[in-house]
């Protein structure tokens, strides 16, 4: 199910909202219903895969009470490992077999010129990514005796399980949620749900209408990839760019504006990174949650930037790796990730050399370049298109391209600069001052209807691949 | 006095905020729905106040009908197979003014809502009609035209499909929710406002996609100019029409008995009437023919329409020709759009071929 789908926004969360703050349900059910509507949500898409959900909750859910129940290190140690490889063995296989396949495949072939291993032919389950890193959070923090598992099975399903979250995140921690999880409001808190109904509306605007009407005028081009020129180029990336923040920020939005509403509150995920002065910084405003993951989970146990120079280099470069395969099966994602990885071991070389400050606004755009660049990597399907798009971007396919691509660059050029002013000079949804009047309702009562009435093809959120 | 505690007060905002959020969406979408059921931008509801944005050419021929101001006494009634038969040309062999009320893909239903329209709108029935009939309009295998069923002046006169099957009951409540939920969509909105915006200052001008004379006869192609300049491809035109048709002649498999009974209503009705009636079976290209005959049917059909038309117009005293080859009416296999669609020139001789034969009558054929 789909946060901008008639079925979402016109059945699934009245009635849930409804059923939550009934008033005649006590906490146990409510987390029960929640759960439901959580796996009744997952499994509009594809009903095969919430048993996979149930199995890793009840592995994580064990293993936790068995991490903190356990005296001896080696044995809490034992239980970690087990949450660690069923976690990472459920991603690897739905996520990567076929992709490890491939590789070997060609590899194969390369050096010895055959050897075919069949490519298992693997549905990804929407949301693993985000799910499977949620839960090995909750084993790591049981672990390091910084989170206390809890007695209530549902109330650790209703945590993994969360609809508004589960698909594309923000990836919430178990530590951010547990006291908000042990003491759920009895009654509606209308100050939440105004600010729930604020950030729901803010996210699907950002949706349906910014990034999916930047998409329809650059997805037709982009098709065409090997045709385009110079402005042709620039007009897709830049649109692209335009695209995924606001679809990816505006489902984080409608994810924390949905966990208002029923009383909970998420962890910011965007912070205007387009605004971002180094690539440091880029990466401390971009898909926060995820990044604050691979820096407490990853980037710290490996020594952090305590241990030297090359070490904090090496770690930089591996966590990113690590970062782009998270994103997709894929070697753009792979390349991608090495590439930020780069960027952010140059950053630190240059930094450790010599402290260096930029005026605010040469900093931001050189970032925004940089960041761009990595866009092309990211969106391409292969290394050949992304070459063509680069190689368009420095002008060698020409200025301007065909006539048809001109008049439709020219139409839509407004609001690409639109877009590009929004995302460079105002500030995010998080940093406007929401006021709860009657003429701001209005608004956002309107706002809603026009996203609704253009639901009318099914678009879904960029990050879902993930 | 007492004071409101600042807490208490921020959460009245609140409250108050979700209430009016509430009620603004509720609001706008009533708006949304009003307006669109009101400009009523593609005639699929009954309201009449603008013209529909986008003309099928039932609606076209329902206004166009609703605006003469004299009463034409004759109507061609068939499938876009008799749009272009000249409405001044049968009045010079047959004397009586004539409405062309060809809409595309007629079946009998169509036929049958269109003379009781006629009869609505004109406040009498008919002195004379032609019909033009399609072999494959008495198949089982294609639903009633969806064109017919977002014409509420037509389809409100077909009182048969009112009956409280269960089965109609369903495609009655599956039509309006259809209909609901598309009165929810921007696109409807955008044409409902370039609907109202086309009436109120663009001077009543509709964007219609056929392009009828007022007398219903449809505006002429160029296709003599088409040829000179090289640009009309009568083989191109054949070939897609092959592949539509052998769709449409697929499940054909025997007479359609609920078409048979709209026919048969239909003729009943001009015979009490004492409507001069002229049924005729449409002509298709010789190419067509042979693909349709190699690959469907069609011949195995064609005989039983034939032998069912020529007992019916027999029983309800209507005259009956076949013209499904253009032999019967020497017409030239040149003379044709396409497939199917004959040119003015081949529907003159349509209408010539049925002159000798009428003059054996003493009175117009009757």
């Amino acid at each position: 199910m789909l946060f901008n789908s008639y079925i979402f926004v016109l059945a699934f969360l009245p009635i849930v909202l409804l059923i939550w703050w009934s008033p005649v349900l006590n906490t146990r059910f409510r987390l029960i219903s929640l759960v439901l509507a959580s796996y009744t949500f997952y499994g509009w898409w594809d009903a095969r895969f919430v048993a996979l959900l149930f199995v890793s909750t009840v592995i994580d859910f064990k293993c936790g009470q068995l991490i903190h129940e356990s005296v001896q290190k080696k044995r809490r140690l034992f239980w970690l490992i087990i949450s660690l490889i069923s976690n990472l063995g459920i991603l690897g296989f739905f996520k990567y077999s076929g992709f490890f396949t491939r590789s070997i495949n060609s590899l194969t072939a390369f050096i010895a010129g055959g050897g075919e291993i069949p490519v298992p032919d693997v549905i990804l389950p929407a949301g693993i990514s985000f799910y499977t890193f949620q839960t090995m959070s909750f084993s790591i923090d049981v672990y390091r005796r910084q989170a206390r598992p809890t007695e209530s099975f549902w109330h650790f399903a209703a945590y993994v399980s969360m609809f508004p979250q589960l698909i594309a995140g923000p990836i919430v921690r178990y530590t951010e949620i547990e006291t908000q999880l042990r003491s759920i409001p009895d009654k509606i808190v209308h100050t939440q749900f105004s600010r729930g109904i604020y950030f729901f509306v803010a996210g699907m605007v950002q949706k349906v209408l910014l990034a999916d009407l930047i998409a329809a005028a650059f997805e037709p081009l982009l098709e065409n990839y090997q045709s385009l020129a110079f402005a042709g180029s620039w007009f897709c990336m830049l649109g692209y760019s335009c695209q995924l923040y606001f679809d990816f920020a505006g489902y984080s939005n409608m994810a924390v504006g949905l966990g208002l509403m029923l009383g909970f509150t998420f962890p910011q995920n965007f912070n205007s990174p387009y605004q971002a002065r180094n690539i440091s910084d880029f990466w401390r405003r971009w898909h926060m949650t995820l990044s604050n993951w691979l820096r407490d989970y990853l980037f710290k146990p490996l020594g952090g930037s305590q241990e030297g120079h090359f070490r904090t280099i090496r770690n930089l470069v591996v966590v990113m790796f690590l970062g782009g395969l998270w994103h997709g099966a894929n070697w753009t994602f792979v390349v991608w990730g090495l590439y930020h990885g780069a960027l952010l071991a140059a950053y630190f070389a240059i930094r450790s050399w010599k402290k260096i400050e930029l005026p605010s606004l040469v900093g931001q755009v050189t970032t925004f370049l940089f960041v761009l660049v990595g866009w092309v990597i990211f969106r391409s399907s292969d290394m050949e298109m992304c070459g063509n798009i680069l190689a368009s971007m420095i002008g060698l396919h020409g200025l301007y391209g065909s006539p048809e691509d001109w008049v439709v660059i020219q139409h839509s050029l407004p609001l690409l600069i639109c877009l590009l002013i929004i995302v460079f000079c105002l500030p995010n949804t998080w940093n406007w001052n929401f006021k709860p009047r009657w003429q701001t309702a209005v608004m956002f009562g309107s706002l809603f209807t026009l996203c609704v009435i253009r639901f009318s093809a099914e678009s879904p959120f960029l990050y879902f691949q993930f | 006095m007492t004071e409101v505690p600042e807490n208490k007060k921020v959460n009245q905002q609140d409250k108050r905020f979700c209430f009016v959020f509430l009620i603004s969406c509720l609001g706008s979408f009533g708006v949304i729905f009003l307006v669109n059921y009101i400009a009523n931008p593609y005639g699929d509801y009954a309201t009449k106040y603008f013209r529909p944005l986008v003309q099928t050419a039932r609606n076209d021929k329902v206004y166009l009908l609703s605006q003469l101001t004299e009463v034409p006494e004759g109507v061609v009634i068939g499938s876009s197979r008799v749009m272009r038969m000249e409405p001044a040309y049968l009045k010079s062999v047959f004397g009586y003014d004539f409405f062309n009320f060809g809409v595309n893909s007629a079946m009998p239903e169509d036929h049958l809502a269109i003379l009781r329209y006629y009869e609505k709108c004109c406040g009498k029935p008919p002195e004379m009609v032609i019909l033009g009939i399609d072999i494959y309009s008495f198949t089982d295998a294609l639903p009633m035209d969806s064109r017919l069923a977002n014409c509420p002046e037509l389809i409100g006169n077909l009182p048969e499909l009112q009956e409280n099957s269960l089965q109609q009951w369903k495609a009655r409540f599956s039509r309006n929710r259809k209909l609901f939920k598309e009165n929810f969509k921007y696109y409807m909105l955008k044409d409902s406002v370039r609907s109202l915006k086309m009436e109120m200052w663009d001077g009543g001008k509709n964007e219609s996609a056929n392009g009828f004379l007022s007398n219903g006869m449809m505006v002429e192609r160029l296709t003599k100019k088409e040829n000179a300049d090289g640009a009309f491809d009568l083989t191109k035109g054949i070939e897609i029409q092959k592949t539509d048709y052998v769709r449409r002649y697929a499940g054909f498999d025997s007479l359609s008995k609920r078409r048979c009974q709209y026919f048969e209503t239909f003729l009943k009705h001009c015979n009490e009437n004492e409507i001069k009636l002229v049924v005729f079976l449409t002509p298709l290209h010789p190419e067509l023919v042979s693909d349709l005959a190699e690959k469907t049917t069609f011949t195995q059909r064609k005989k039983e329409v034939i032998a069912y038309l020529d007992t019916q117009c027999l029983k309800n005293q209507a005259r009956f020709y076949d013209f499904s080859k253009i032999e019967s009416f020497q017409g030239q296999a040149d003379d044709f759009h396409d497939g199917v669609h004959a040119t003015v020139v081949n529907n003159r001789r349509i209408i010539n071929c049925m002159i000798p034969r009428i003059s054996d009558n003493k009175q117009n054929a009757f």
